[in-house]
Parts: C-alpha cells; structure tokens; sequence
C-alpha cells in the first residue's frame, strides 16, 4: 500500500521510492534496499504497476507507475486502512 | 562502474535463474540503484570507496536479493513459457478439428457443450494464451483447462463417436495436453495468490 501511494503522484524509479518513503515517514520507513525490487516486481507481475525505461539526467532508469487495478488496489486498501485505524482509535479512546 | 558494484551485480546475475533478457534488466535496474545510492552519499560527505561500499551494503546480500526475485519470477521462466504456447498451438489445432468433426455428425440430440462447448473453450483459452501468456486471467483459466482435459478423458468414447472410434488414444493424448497446459498455466496462481496486498 505504500509503494503504491508513492507512486500514485507520478511515474518513478526504485531508489526514489525508497528516498520518498523515508522523507514521508520522517525516517520511519527505512526499508532495506535490497527489498524493494521484489516488490515492486511482485506488483508488477499483480498488474497494479507498469514499468518502463525512462531517460533522466543522461541516465537510463526503470520507472514504475500505477495502472488502473493498481489505483482501485490503492483506494480499496486505503478505505479498509481508514477503518482499521478509526476502529483502534475508538477502542483506545474508550479504554481511557 | 567500480570493481566491487561490477562484482556484486556478477554476483546477482550468476544467482538469478530468470531468463537473459530479465536478468539483463535486474542488472541494469540495480546498477542505476548503486549509481544513483553511492551519488547521494557522495553528495552528504563520503568518499567514493565509502559511498560505494555503503551504497553495496544498504541494497543487502547479492544472493538473497536474487532468492527474492526469483520466487517473484517463478513459473515464468521462458522455457515454461514456450511450452505454453506450443501447447496452446497444438491443443488448439486439435479442438479446431474436433469442432469440424463433431458439427458433420448429425445427432441433434447430442450434448452441445460437450460437443462444441469444450472445444471452443480450448481454442479460445489457446489464442488467449498465446496473446497474453502471463495475464492472471490466463493462469486462472488453467484450472478450466485442466478440467476440460478431465472431461475430455473421461467422455472420450463420445468424442471418438463423433470424430471416429480409431481416435480414442489420441483424444487421451489431447486430454492429457490439456492438462499439462492447463497445470503449468494454473501454477502461476500459486505466485499472485502469495502476493500480500497489505502494507509491502
């Protein structure tokens, strides 16, 4: 689900994802590096991203982004996050 | 390149058991990774031998990263796909003729999914599979396919009825294709269903 909001803003390569997770988490989301690529494969081969070559700065680079499924997948995915946290937040807050 | 980024993507292809042309695409992909890593800890103060090095350690173990890909790739292999789409040729060829032969046998009467259905099923899963050979309609209809194959098994004295009782052991060797194409299409379920839609 992550993965897939950061690209959501626009077409984009493995290592700035990792980068734009990191600075969007405030440093939370220091994921290893090495683990990005099966995932970002994974969902590609699910359908919910495309990749491409891209041109930047003189240098060739892989660019995913997401595909229609991939977007529903992403809004399915934040609606059911909403309500998991709304449901913990009522739990927490009624417990106090 | 330097040495040790050049020996860690060695270390990643030998590693890979995906074809050359997707091998060739990792390697790339990770070298942009490597360049544009080893830049930004340049750019923050390293030397070039530390923001390599540290570049090289951050992306993790050459082997596991591979482990990982190639569980990602699994079932998709290109000699798999080859075969599924020779399959898909000759079973296709195959419910062709046996729609032919089974729409010159008269009887109204006889079961018409059965006697085209099935058929036409195949043809159209075939041209399917050679169109689109990874889309996850195509692995899901495998399982389709590998029934239909049963079927064809089991009432192949009525299909021998309609193309003539000489077939019968060939219209097995059909059911059993079938199945073959079928299962091999079908396996690749195993792969999307372990794709975990949660946070990755």
């Amino acid at each position: 689900m992550l993965l897939l909001a950061v690209i959501r803003d626009g077409a984009t390569h493995g290592y700035a994802i990792i980068e734009q997770l990191r600075e969007r988490s405030g440093g939370t989301f220091d994921l290893p590096e090495g683990t990005i690529y099966p995932a970002l494969h994974r969902l590609e081969r699910f359908g919910a991203v495309k990749s491409r070559w891209a041109d930047a700065g003189g240098r060739r680079r892989r660019v995913y982004a997401l595909t229609l499924s991939g977007r529903r997948l992403l809004t399915t995915e934040e609606r059911g996050w909403d309500l998991f946290t709304k449901a913990i937040g009522s739990v927490l807050r009624s417990s106090s | 390149m330097s040495d040790s980024m050049r020996s860690f993507l060695e270390a990643i292809r030998t590693t890979l058991s995906v074809g050359p042309r997707r091998a060739g695409r990792i390697a790339r992909e990770l070298e942009d990774h490597l360049e544009s890593s080893a830049a930004m800890l340049r750019a923050s103060g390293r030397t070039p031998e530390e923001a390599e090095r540290e570049a090289i350690t951050r992306l993790g173990s050459p082997e596991s990263l591979a482990h990982a890909l190639n569980a990602v790739h699994k079932g998709d292999t290109p000699r798999i796909k080859t075969w599924r789409i020779f399959l898909a040729i000759l079973t296709s060829l195959s419910a062709l003729a046996i729609i032919l032969y089974a729409l010159s046998a008269p009887e109204a009467s006889d079961p018409v999914a059965l006697k085209i259905g099935a058929p036409l099923a195949i043809l159209v899963y075939g041209v399917f599979t050679v169109l689109w050979p990874n889309s996850l309609l195509n692995h899901a209809g495998g399982v389709g396919v590998v029934l239909i194959g049963l079927v064809i098994i089991i009432c192949r004295e009525l299909y021998a009825h309609w193309i003539g009782p000489s077939y019968e052991a060939p219209i097995i060797v059909i059911g059993l294709l079938l199945m073959l194409q079928g299962g091999l299409s079908a396996v690749n379920l195993f792969n999307h269903a372990a794709f975990d839609s949660g946070v990755v």
